[in-house]
């Protein structure tokens, strides 16, 4: 698909070609050079399973996975991920069955308000694709990098443990 | 919350990109961009060009040459946590990436772009500067220059870079073996910008110390080398009583007027608490100490 050129309207900036594979599907764009990552995914392609909390990069809530690393969609510009593949919440489960990590954040309440789920959703996926067993640290370390402002975080945890085959309660309560 | 618009280039070698650089007053690298486009979203930087250096080929190695450790510009920060090439050569860096943002930034985050943001309470000016880092600076005629750490970090945020140049590398010195690494911060909240952090790195030969390196930021404008407390290590035996010597002999200027996360008077007074940590990680000591070495008792907690 062509897009229109992007939003530096009253400039003579030229738009910057991209090629760019988002969940499975091809697309070209001429984007304006500012275009963050996340205002491509959600403005110019629809998906809007991305959201943009902060957009500074400190909430977490636009991570998406580029070419299987989690990444801030608002601190990536459109044109960086030229000849990319980028995976979004709505990717993960091309069929629409909830992936294991969906499953865990619904089997233990892992969510509250959602807006921030798609981007702890698609860490945690880039992370148990990189490490299927990881360690508590791990998962903590991972965690970290999203702020959720309704659960208090522990059902989080759970479902991370849940989704990463562990016991949802450990002993040692954390 | 968007960026004020800006021309874009993204070269494939280091002449284009200075050329690029040289274009238009004002050109700024984008290498991970996880410092810079926070301040372009929050319209704090506004610059008309920004050169694109990650697909340069080969810059980002991760190499021992010449006894040194090649950490290059656009080299992952996730990527340097993991290598046990820099491990075994430069133990402190990836001691302190593990304290540097979370995986979802060091993905892009790159070790030189955060050293040349400059960030004055951040962590690795403080492992640059403990280990005698340089960096490797291509000037806009094209000569190759190298910067000390200790000439590299001007006022909070500036550095000495030349304008138009650009920085392809930074390398530390390769350790010695049986040496070790240790980092400690404090900060408001687990893995914000801290209010300090220490970086010690530690060689020990035949049970003492014969190697310390130990740098402290957040406490004025430039990391700081803190020698008395290296002073006090070389030749000692590590245990917790000389380690709280080397604690209490941390001795630093503090800026008052740096935008600090915390007051002077508290920067001073936790600052041999978080040497002391960082060299306990550094030597496997507890990390907690016995009331009877505590540096003090109030904060040493």
């Amino acid at each position: 698909m062509t897009l229109a050129p992007g939003r530096a309207a009253g400039t003579r900036i030229p738009p910057v070609p991209i090629a760019v594979r988002v969940n499975g599907v091809s697309h070209e764009a001429a984007v304006a050079p500012r275009l963050l990552l996340s205002d491509f995914l959600r403005d110019e392609l629809g998906l809007t399973g991305t959201h943009v909390g902060c957009g500074h990069g400190t909430c977490g809530a636009c991570t998406v996975i580029l070419d299987g690393e989690p990444v801030r969609s608002c601190l990536t510009l459109a044109a960086q991920v030229d000849e990319c593949t980028v995976t979004t919440v709505e990717g993960l489960s091309p069929d629409g069955e909830l992936t294991p990590v969906q499953q865990a954040f619904q089997d233990n309440h892992g969510m509250q308000c959602g807006f921030c789920t798609p981007g702890f959703v698609c860490s945690l996926t880039a992370l148990l694709a990189a490490d299927p067993e990881p360690s508590d640290e791990a998962i903590t370390d991972t965690l970290d990098g999203h702020l959720c402002r309704c659960t208090g975080y522990q059902n989080i945890v759970k479902a991370a443990r849940q989704a990463a085959g562990r016991p949802v309660a450990p002993e040692d309560s954390r | 919350m968007k960026p004020a618009a800006f021309d874009y280039r993204r070269p494939t070698t280091v002449a284009a990109a200075l050329a690029d650089l040289g274009s238009v007053p004002g050109a700024r690298v984008l290498a991970g961009g996880q410092s810079l486009v926070p301040l372009l979203n929050l319209r704090l930087e506004q610059p008309p060009l920004l050169v694109d250096i990650n697909r340069i080929p080969g810059l980002d190695e991760i190499e021992v040459r010449d006894e040194r450790l090649h950490v290059g510009a656009t080299a992952r920060q996730g990527t340097v946590l993991t290598s046990s090439l820099a491990a075994t050569a430069a133990p402190l860096l990836p001691a302190a990436l593990a304290w540097v943002a979370h995986p979802q930034v060091r993905s892009r985050g790159t070790v030189v772009g955060s050293l040349c943001h400059h960030d004055p309470a951040a962590e690795l000016p403080a492992v640059a500067v403990a280990l005698d880092a340089e960096f490797v600076v291509v000037t806009a005629d094209g000569t190759t220059r190298r910067i000390p750490a200790s000439d590299f970090f001007g006022a909070p945020f500036e550095t000495t870079i030349p304008a138009g140049a650009l920085v392809t590398a930074v390398t530390f010195p390769v350790a010695a073996p049986g040496t070790r690494a240790g980092f400690a911060e404090i900060a408001r909240k687990a893995k914000d910008i801290p209010i300090l952090a220490v970086g010690a790195q530690v060689t020990v030969t035949d049970d003492r110390v014969s190697a310390a390196r130990i740098a402290v930021s957040g406490l004025s404008a430039r990391p700081q080398r803190m020698t008395a407390s290296e002073d006090a290590l070389l030749g000692t035996v590590p245990t917790d009583t000389t380690l709280a010597v080397a604690a209490r002999a941390a001795v630093a200027e503090v800026d008052t007027a740096l935008p600090a996360r915390a007051s002077a008077d508290y920067r001073r007074r936790v600052l041999p608490t978080v040497v002391r940590r960082a060299l306990a990680t550094a030597l496997a000591l507890p990390r907690t100490p016995p009331a009877s070495t505590a540096v003090d008792p109030e904060v040493a907690a």
